[in-house]
């Protein structure tokens, strides 16, 4: 049973339409312009979160009363992060490593991998799962000190580095530094955060959707554009106007946003992922989502409560 | 915690209420521009006016935006993002003008430019004398409206890269994850810019009030 589209999610279709225009209007250049990488639409996380563990023996706890009691894992993610989450228009799938980890995780507290996936941004992520709205957070959410005083985070299930992509014609940039007084790109959330940590002197300028901060780059906009490596791979490989950086910087350890006032369910959390990476679903899912973007073999899968704030 | 943030905040503050403050009188010429087309005799014009408040106004401002800021540049015009923002907010918001002073004049009595014929005056001071002051008076309220509309309109720049008031409330929700006192800081903001508008329409108002 396919949960419906909650409205939030159809409104950043909508959005995301918005988002498809400048593409479409490009296309009208004359110059052979790509639509971006071909393996963003191939992805496909289902045999990986078909062959995940189902929990058994879990202990009682209010927050998994409530998930069984619904049927379904909500969560809070994203639908515009390329190898995370991101929304086929055409099928309305969300694929990507993100969303995968939220349904194997749906799978093994539940059976049966149901996943309804509501898209707050990176805004309130704190506040719908203080108030209940969401059971976990899967979104490139990063763990930090000043969150773990307001959710708890089981992780990290992912440690994510920043690269940078400039104009083929554009500026020189061996390292993050060399981004000080120029316009950036970021999308809100991890990437913003990570060039405002390594270098603050780069005036971020935020845009909503990946393909923004590429043709933003194209256009001449911004000199930079900065993002996770995965993403910015999957669209840099494809676009000869855009060169990928040698630089990379930074390291944004991706946790399980959670309920602060259940520490039992956190602990269920951890041993999910302690049983995933050791099982070997961690890795395929990795080699089904965010592999086919980046190139080499799938790194060690980082230890949960590695971190300050796990 | 506000504190560290206060000057990002205010900055926020002062590029909204910047770009509130460009954008609703480009509004307002355009949006006259083509009232003036709407309820000329010409008839192409008639149409062409029509057709802009027609098409305009079934887009959403957050196309029309994202079309000024990543289709103009395809064309060869590139235009700061803050530009661009005021230039898609105004002709948006145009629409809605039109559509006011249009309703404005029609709400004036057709005896009263009819009388004002027949007592002889002159077109220049039918339109002037008797016409305008009284449409007038029917537009402030909805124009009133269209500028708070234009002031929470602009917190669209959070999506395309302006910074004001939304996205800075963003960021600094960001490093803090305090996101209720984050955008209730922002809601006070716009409070106060809608209040302050609220005010000098109620002022405008009574300027131009006729007792019956």
């Amino acid at each position: 049973m396919p949960a419906p589209l909650p409205r939030r999610t159809a409104l950043r279709a909508g959005l995301f339409a918005a988002g498809a225009v400048p593409l479409l209007a490009s296309c009208s250049g004359g110059t052979t312009r790509t639509a971006g990488n071909p393996a963003y639409a191939t992805l496909d996380q289902a045999d990986a979160v078909a062959r995940g563990p189902v929990g058994v023996d879990l202990p009682e706890t209010p927050t998994l009363r409530r998930i069984r009691g619904q049927g379904v894992l909500r969560q809070s993610g994203s639908v515009t992060t390329p190898g995370f989450g991101m929304m086929n228009p055409a099928t309305g799938k969300i694929t990507g490593f993100d969303i995968g980890i939220a349904q194997l995780l749906a799978k093994y507290l539940l059976g049966t991998p149901e996943v309804d996936t509501i898209t707050g941004g990176a805004d309130t992520r704190e506040a719908i799962l203080q108030n209940q709205s969401v059971d976990v957070a899967v979104c490139t959410y990063t763990i930090s000190k000043s969150r773990a005083r307001l959710v708890s985070f089981a992780g990290p299930y992912y440690v994510a580095r920043s690269g940078i992509v400039v104009g083929a014609d554009g500026p020189q940039v061996t390292a993050v530094r060399d981004l000080a007084g120029k316009d950036v790109a970021v999308q809100p959330g991890a990437a913003q955060e990570a060039l405002q940590k390594a270098c603050p002197q780069a005036r971020a300028v935020v845009f909503e959707e990946s393909s923004q901060c590429a043709a933003a780059v194209r256009q001449g906009r911004v000199q930079a554009w900065s993002a996770n490596t995965a993403i910015l791979l999957g669209k840099a490989a494809v676009d000869a106007r855009l060169r990928m950086t040698l630089a990379t910087y930074g390291s944004s350890p991706f946790g399980i946003g959670l309920p602060k006032d259940d520490p039992a369910f956190k602990q269920i959390v951890v041993g999910f992922l302690q049983r995933i990476t050791a099982d070997g679903s961690w890795r395929r899912l990795w080699e089904q989502t965010v592999g086919p973007l980046v190139s080499g073999p799938a790194p060690e899968p980082p230890r949960p409560g590695s971190v300050p704030g796990s | 915690m506000l504190s560290g943030h206060a000057g990002e905040i205010l900055g926020g503050f002062t590029t909204t209420l910047l770009l509130t403050a460009c954008a609703f009188p480009l509004a307002l010429v355009l949006g006259c521009v083509v009232a003036i087309c709407r309820i000329s005799p010409v008839r192409p014009l008639r149409i062409a006016g029509r057709l802009y408040v027609d098409l305009v106004r079934n887009s959403p401002l957050l196309l029309i935006a994202v079309l000024l800021i990543f289709g103009l540049p395809d064309a060869g015009v590139l235009i700061p993002l803050f530009w661009c923002l005021v230039l898609a907010l105004g002709v948006y918001f145009a629409a809605y003008v039109c559509e006011t002073i249009r309703s404005g004049i029609r709400a004036v009595d057709r005896g009263q430019v009819e009388a004002a014929r027949a007592i002889g005056l002159p077109f220049r001071r039918v339109v002037l004398d008797v016409l305008l002051p009284q449409a007038f008076r029917a537009m402030v309220q909805p124009l009133g409206t269209i500028l708070i509309n234009v002031a929470l309109g602009s917190a669209l720049g959070a999506a395309v890269g302006v910074d004001e008031l939304t996205l800075e409330t963003r960021s600094f929700n960001l490093e803090t994850a305090e996101p209720i006192l984050a955008f209730a800081v922002a809601a006070c903001g716009y409070l106060v810019i809608n209040l302050a508008v609220s005010g000098v329409v109620r002022l405008v108002e009574r300027k131009v009030r006729v007792l019956r």
